[in-house]
């Protein structure tokens, strides 16, 4: 009589990696293998073209700390962020309460609101620089014609305008998902937490926002990583509103298009500004630091949350 | 004074066929504890949410005193609520949990603190004012929503199942100790629940409702004694009363009630409790027996002759205490359509079964599968009518 063979200590340990392994595998393919070549590219001096290249150690890093355009693009980035954070936490909180409260025809309301977010930020890009445009623009007419003259403007090529048209347009494009977020936070609030609030004497502001809107911390920390990460990642509205050069003369200009250039060349640029290596090394950089601070961001967001 | 009053107070939702609650007549007395029981979907957490502003009224009214409070906010309604799910504000320590009706009111701080140690000394909660719910058991939630309710001394305490989510030893123990609050601050409490050993053990008076319409209201030992129809004779008890389809003869002025081949006499006493049953002495009638008044005739060696049964065991429970013997009769069992499938009709018979059970004492030695003889109180039995189900007392 044979007994059944006894599970090796290996296996019953160690054997669900083999699970892991066809997932691994991918990840190594696109995501770790690209890395490590890029980390190894950036301590060189290539430029992206031929095969001369140099060791050249820890010295595009050591540019960069010293190289304003890195420092004003990601300047642009924090103006964005920090403009739809607040956007976001107002204008889309305040459209999800009123979605909360089930309106007729809220089906329409929330697809409507949720539709730019689905689109190409290409194609609604070039929608906005088509009615921004001064000539052919749709914009400038309508304010003319409501009276207000004084509000019409270069868009695009004012440089006090352009970052301001940038962050609108993002917070257009971006608006569906704050209202998507903190309606499913809102929809998780027991009814029973606010029906103790009233009749615990509570009116209905102080229902929201001593009961409610602690509630909604979870929502807030999802929103505010996300749009962390999704801001300083822009670079598709910038490059089609205002070019890879972030015109007018830089006012606009961010890390995705600063990096965009230095690795592949910008229009006005010849090939020989392309600095592929010092692009990586700058992409990099960026990489590490939004880590760190999505790392404590979370931290610092998570530490308020609450258990259920 | 707070008194509670629900005049003809109905409900019915737009896109619903059936009422959920329909011409409810109730006054609670000032400083009473009533205990709406029923079960689920009775509409009784629909009167309570009524009474507390959580959902509109329809139809009839609700007033507190003398004043009329149909259109009153809930928080203008000096009610304080207790929710099945406790509903306290996880973000917020138990002392804000507590204080938190106070600070809406702009109580002083010396003032909330004072109460609040009031309150938590009363409930026990000293050690865990600084702790989030989320870190406290189920009792002591339980606890903490009570003094969230309490702080603010209500004219009014409504209970929608507080004790529902506890497990059954602490329900036991939370049982006695919301009883024993209510009765020291003395303030009128409308508490619901379908677990009507809750409801027996903690009422002043107990009020059974069923699709939406009131059964019964009485002390739980009349509603227990004598109910008014089978659905509160079923409800109420466990196990529930045994009912039957018998039929009532008349032999020398004596009645006789029959299960089958077997007969029954029907003793004085219980022909003065039930005097309709004059008008039914030559016909069908709905008999219930309780199962502790049938005991092993083996144990009553004195009971009288005419007043047993015989039957085969088919079952034996044993619960320490006593035993639940489930025996076979030839006779028609009536189970009154509960939460079961069965709504259409009020009570539907299943001739197959016959299952009666009887509550033997432990020393009892009886086993399953043997017959046994049964002493029945029949001065203790119930009878309804045949057709409506209603008691067959004068007043019904």
């Amino acid at each position: 009589m044979s007994s059944p063979r006894a599970q090796s200590t290996l296996s019953s340990t160690y054997g669900h990696l083999w699970f892991v392994l066809p997932g691994f595998i991918f990840f190594l393919a696109v995501m770790l293998i690209p890395l490590i070549l890029a980390v190894g590219i950036s301590m060189t001096n290539w430029t992206g073209f031929g095969g001369e290249l140099e060791f050249i150690g820890l010295a595009n890093y050591a540019e960069l700390l010293t190289y304003w355009p890195f420092y004003r693009a990601a300047m642009h980035n924090a103006i964005i962020f920090l403009a739809i954070l607040v956007f976001q936490h107002t204008v889309g909180l305040y459209i999800a309460v009123l979605l909360n409260e089930k309106p007729r025809f809220m089906q329409f309301y929330r697809t409507v609101l949720f539709l730019p977010v689905i689109m190409s930020l290409v194609a609604t890009g070039f929608i906005w620089t088509l009615m921004l445009s001064p000539n052919i623009g749709l914009i400038n007419p309508l304010l003319k014609s409501l009276g207000l003259d004084f509000l019409a403007g270069q868009w695009l090529s004012d440089p006090k305008l352009a970052l301001p048209v940038i962050i609108f347009v993002t917070a257009w494009n971006s608006m569906g998902w704050a209202i998507i977020i903190y309606l499913s936070g809102l929809q998780n609030v027991p009814e029973e937490l606010k029906q103790a609030a009233a009749m615990d004497g509570a009116n209905t502001r102080q229902i929201f926002w001593r009961v409610v809107f602690p509630q909604l911390s979870p929502a807030f920390t999802a929103l505010t990583v996300l749009t962390f990460i999704g801001t300083f990642r822009t670079f598709d509205v910038v490059y089609v509103l205002t070019g890879p050069l972030g015109a007018p003369n830089f006012a606009t200009d961010v890390m995705g298009t600063l990096i965009y250039r230095t690795a592949f060349g910008g229009s006005s640029f010849s090939s020989a500004d392309i600095r592929f290596a010092f692009g990586l090394a700058m992409a990099l950089l960026l990489m590490l630091i939004m880590a760190a601070c999505c790392h404590l961001l979370i931290r610092l967001l998570r530490s308020r949350e609450i258990e259920a | 004074m707070s008194t509670v009053t629900l005049k003809n107070l109905s409900k019915r939702y737009e896109d619903a066929d059936s009422v959920a609650l329909q011409d409810l007549n109730i006054e609670v007395r000032d400083g009473e504890f009533l205990v709406l029981v029923g079960p689920s979907g009775c509409g009784k957490s629909t009167a309570l949410k009524m009474i507390g502003g959580l959902e509109s009224i329809t139809g009839g009214e609700v007033m507190i005193g003398e004043r009329v409070i149909n259109d009153f906010a809930s928080r203008d309604r000096d009610i304080a609520m207790v929710f099945q799910s406790y509903a306290l504000y996880p973000h917020m320590s138990v002392y804000d949990n507590i204080a938190f009706p106070l600070q809406i009111a702009k109580v002083g701080r010396a003032e909330i603190e004072k109460r609040v140690k009031d309150v938590s000394k009363i409930l026990q909660l000293d050690p865990y004012l600084h702790r989030r719910p989320g870190n406290l058991s189920g009792g002591q939630r339980q606890r903490v929503a009570m003094g969230r309710a309490i702080i603010r001394r209500p004219s009014v305490f409504l209970m929608d199942e507080p004790l529902s989510n506890l497990d059954a030893k602490l329900r036991v123990k939370m049982r006695s100790e919301v009883a024993q609050i209510q009765r020291q601050l003395k303030v009128t409490t409308i508490y619901v629940t379908h677990d009507q050993v809750e409801a027996m053990t903690m009422g002043d008076r107990v009020a059974l409702m069923r699709d939406g319409v009131l059964q019964q209201i009485d002390t739980p030992h009349t509603i227990y004694h004598e109910p008014r129809n089978t659905f509160v004779a079923s409800f109420i008890g466990s196990p529930a009363m045994n009912l039957f389809r018998a039929r009532l003869d008349s032999q020398n002025g004596e009645l006789y009630v029959s299960l089958g081949e077997q007969q029954l006499p029907v003793t004085r006493l219980t022909r003065q409790r039930y005097p309709g049953l004059e008008q039914h002495s030559e016909g069908d009638v709905i008999v219930g027996i309780r199962p502790e008044d049938l005991e092993d005739a083996a144990l009553v060696p004195e009971h009288p002759l005419n007043q047993r049964l015989q039957a085969p065991v088919v079952l034996l429970e044993s619960l320490g205490s006593d035993q639940m013997a489930h025996v076979q009769l030839d006779a028609d069992t009536v189970t009154d359509a509960d939460d079961e499938d069965d709504t259409e009709s009020l009570m539907s018979s299943t001739a197959a079964s016959g299952i009666c059970i009887c509550r033997f004492a432990a020393q009892s030695p009886v086993k399953a599968g043997t017959r046994v003889t049964i002493a029945v109180a029949c001065d203790r039995l119930h009878f309804f009518d045949a057709a409506t189900g209603r008691a067959l007392r004068e007043d019904t």
